[in-house]
């Protein structure tokens, strides 16, 4: 079989392919619109926070994603020694 | 479930958690895509077209699957004020209508040189483009009011109402007659689908729902992120409206 043959899918190519293509996109669209929201998320957080603490905020956003974490973990252990557990 | 019911703790499991199910998701992608596209046989009625099954079928398992963790996580949310459960609904709702639509999009796809149309009322195709409908409802109500918590509570409503879809969508195909066909996998007696079929179907389906727990993960954090966003914000213009009130008291 030769690629041409394959990429005919035995005359339903203008079935197959779309729905691969449909697919694919969706996946990739979700994929990366997520990404970004979970980045930009995390970088308006610490810019927040630094505003707060009167720091600069970093320029590199992957260790805006970290220290908001960081945030959260230690917000929580905060509230841990609060309750007593 | 109450373990992972604490936002910070939630976040450590899903850090920890995420590159692996990242890796295999990819790997269960490739297999899947290998065997539904190269390895796996012509059907003998449908001919190559069958191909468009390995995704069809995975897409609407998961878009119904997403629906009901929506439920699920609604109802806790309402009846036991599970912290988390909001923001998993919202989270996963955008991507169960992304699977509900490459489902009937396939669908269409497939029905035009085997039905020879792209779309009929038929009960499964109907009921399951009320399903799409009841996404899009759900994320348009969380979004409606200027109080968050108040669209969270209307869309979990919406979503325990629609939840009656669900059973309409899987029965469809019995209780009516549909130019759909009936079940094949999930029936009594066994599959009545060929291994040379079911592998693939199976790997993609499970490419599906790791993808889906990558998203619902990512999302969730982004979620819990601009949560903590919002309230720094109002928290810091409270504490700007206290000190004007106090000056102008003054």
């Amino acid at each position: 079989m030769t690629v041409r043959d394959y990429l005919m899918m035995g005359g339903y190519a203008d079935a197959v392919w779309p729905a691969y293509g449909v697919a694919v996109l969706m996946v990739a669209v979700f994929a990366v619109d997520s990404w970004r929201r979970l980045r930009r998320a995390a970088a308006h957080l610490h810019r927040l926070e630094a505003e707060g603490a009167g720091q600069t905020p970093p320029h590199r956003r992957r260790t805006a994603v970290a220290r908001s974490r960081d945030h959260l973990r230690s917000g929580q252990a905060a509230s841990d020694q609060r309750t007593g557990s | 479930m109450h373990r992972f019911a604490n936002p910070g703790r939630f976040l450590r499991m899903a850090d920890r958690l995420q590159p692996w199910l990242i890796t295999t998701t990819i790997l269960a992608f490739l297999a899947g895509l290998y065997l539904a596209l190269w390895q796996s046989p012509a059907d003998y009625q449908q001919g190559e077209t069958v191909r468009i099954m390995y995704i069809h079928v995975p897409a609407a398992w998961l878009a119904m699957f997403a629906y009901c963790l929506i439920a699920v996580a609604s109802a806790s949310a309402l009846i036991w004020r599970h912290p988390l459960a909001h923001v998993a609904a919202e989270a996963a709702s955008p991507v169960g209508a992304g699977f509900t639509l490459i489902a009937l999009v396939s669908g269409s796809l497939w029905g035009r040189p085997m039905w020879g149309v792209y779309w009929v009322w038929d009960a499964r195709l109907t009921s399951f483009l009320l399903l799409f409908f009841l996404y899009l409802g759900h994320m348009a109500l969380i979004q409606a009011f200027d109080d968050r918590q108040r669209g969270q509570r209307t869309a979990a409503i919406l979503a325990l109402v629609g939840a009656i879809n669900l059973p309409v969508i899987k029965f469809s195909v019995d209780w009516w007659n549909t130019l759909h066909q009936p079940a094949s996998i999930l029936r009594s007696g066994g599959p009545s689908i060929d291994s040379s079929m079911l592998s693939p179907l199976f790997s993609m389906a499970i490419a599906f729902q790791l993808f889906f727990f990558v998203v619902l993960l990512a999302r969730m954090k982004a979620v819990l992120l601009e949560a903590r966003s919002q309230s720094l914000l109002f928290n810091r213009l409270r504490m700007q409206a206290a000190s004007t009130g106090g000056k102008r008291a003054n």
